[in-house]
């Protein structure tokens, strides 16, 4: 296994629930992402979360890449979503 | 300019605390009262804000512990020491208090009732709360699949839901490891809970449980790595990482 000793201790993408309810209008800790760069599939609930900073940073398990990144202003959200080839949403039976 | 596209403010909803229970020197049970509360799944958590009189609010999450099905909204909060929030859920709070919360919280990290297949539980610390909600679901629903937890906790001081947990000790539900003090009596000295332990108190990988880990970071890592030596598939393993707490 890679030494993570010194990157900082980071929780689930399921912790961020409640933000990205607020992103997104529905809670997508189910959906299913695609990593742009290394085709590793894994649920939302199941991406690296880093919350430690100004805002929150969604990584690949599988590669660290940065799948999502968001930071919330007075008056804006900014979103990015630089490593996040596809995001499989299921939809209500 | 085109103008950017607005986005509706989550509506945080007003709780009042209705019920406070000690459960063990550090940790406390808070029942909220929450109108409207739609009901949760077992594992799911709520976002709690606190405002302070300048405005300045501190949001954490707190898993639910209450069954799945009940209407009850309980979260048990352990101090953190010279922690923004828990100190204050955890110690000052009192019944007719209010708090903010968002939920409920979270897809990924569920048991769901409908799942007939064994299950195991691991816990560190308070990451048993969301596990106990399960056990609770389980229990209430005398639903017929193997669920059992493995709870590791620093000593007797901090240990979570100790008649509730007692009472499933003795039908074999549930086994302690202690960290840092045993209980007067055991025959195990204290110590983290070593890869052989592991192996034997838990269900097999030839079982293929679903296998739910909670717990401060480093604990959950080191439980998710050796599960997988075990030889469970990663794709039965789900993971609530809490973050750094130092016992756990
Ligand atoms: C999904 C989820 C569910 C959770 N459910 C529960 C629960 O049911 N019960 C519960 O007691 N806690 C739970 N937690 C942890 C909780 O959200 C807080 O992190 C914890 O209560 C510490 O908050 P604080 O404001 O008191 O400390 P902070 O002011 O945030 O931190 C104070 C110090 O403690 C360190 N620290 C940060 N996070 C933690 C942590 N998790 N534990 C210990 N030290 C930390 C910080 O580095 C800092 O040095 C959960 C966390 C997550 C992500
Ligand atoms: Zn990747």
């Amino acid at each position: 296994m890679t030494d993570r000793s010194t990157i900082p201790r980071h929780l689930d993408g399921n912790a961020a629930a409640g933000e990205m309810t607020q992103l997104f209008g529905s809670d997508i800790t189910n959906a299913m992402g695609t990593c742009r760069l290394c085709g590793h599939r894994a649920a939302v609930g199941q991406t690296r979360a880093y919350v430690d900073g100004p805002g929150v940073v969604l990584r690949c398990p599988d590669c660290e890449t940065v799948l999502m990144r968001w930071a919330t202003g007075p008056t804006t959200v900014w979103l990015e979503m630089p490593g996040l080839r596809s995001l499989e949403i299921a939809i209500e039976p | 300019m085109a103008r950017a596209a607005t986005l509706p403010r989550l509506t945080w909803q007003g709780a009042t605390i209705s019920d406070v229970r000690r459960e063990s020197m550090t940790g406390t049970t808070l029942r909220l009262d929450v109108a409207d509360w739609p009901g949760h799944r077992a594992g799911q958590h709520v976002d709690v804000r606190l405002t302070a009189p300048d405005g300045y609010a501190a949001v954490r999450p707190y898993s639910l512990a209450s069954a799945a099905g009940s209407s009850l909204v309980e979260i048990t909060v352990d101090t953190t020491p010279d922690g923004e929030v828990s100190p204050y859920l955890a110690h000052t709070a009192r019944p007719g208090h209010h708090v903010e919360v968002r939920g409920p919280l979270g897809s990924w990290f569920v048991w769901e009732v409908t799942d007939s297949s064994p299950v195991q539980l691991v816990g560190g610390g308070s990451g048993v709360v969301p596990l106990m909600s399960m056990l609770r679901t389980h229990r209430d629903a005398g639903h017929p699949s193997l669920m059992q937890l493995l709870y590791s906790v620093a000593g007797p001081d901090h240990l979570l839901y100790r008649d509730e947990l007692h009472q499933l000790e003795q039908q074999g539900a549930v086994t302690h490891v202690y960290t840092r003090q045993a209980p007067s009596g055991s025959t195990r000295p204290p110590g983290r809970l070593t890869a052989a332990e592991l192996a034997e108190l838990t269900l097999p990988a030839a079982m293929r449980p679903a296998c739910f880990v909670c717990g401060p970071t480093g604990f959950v890592e080191t439980v998710l790595e050796r599960l997988v030596e075990l030889g469970h598939e990663p794709d039965r393993l789900r993971a609530e990482r809490y973050g750094e707490r130092s016992t756990p």
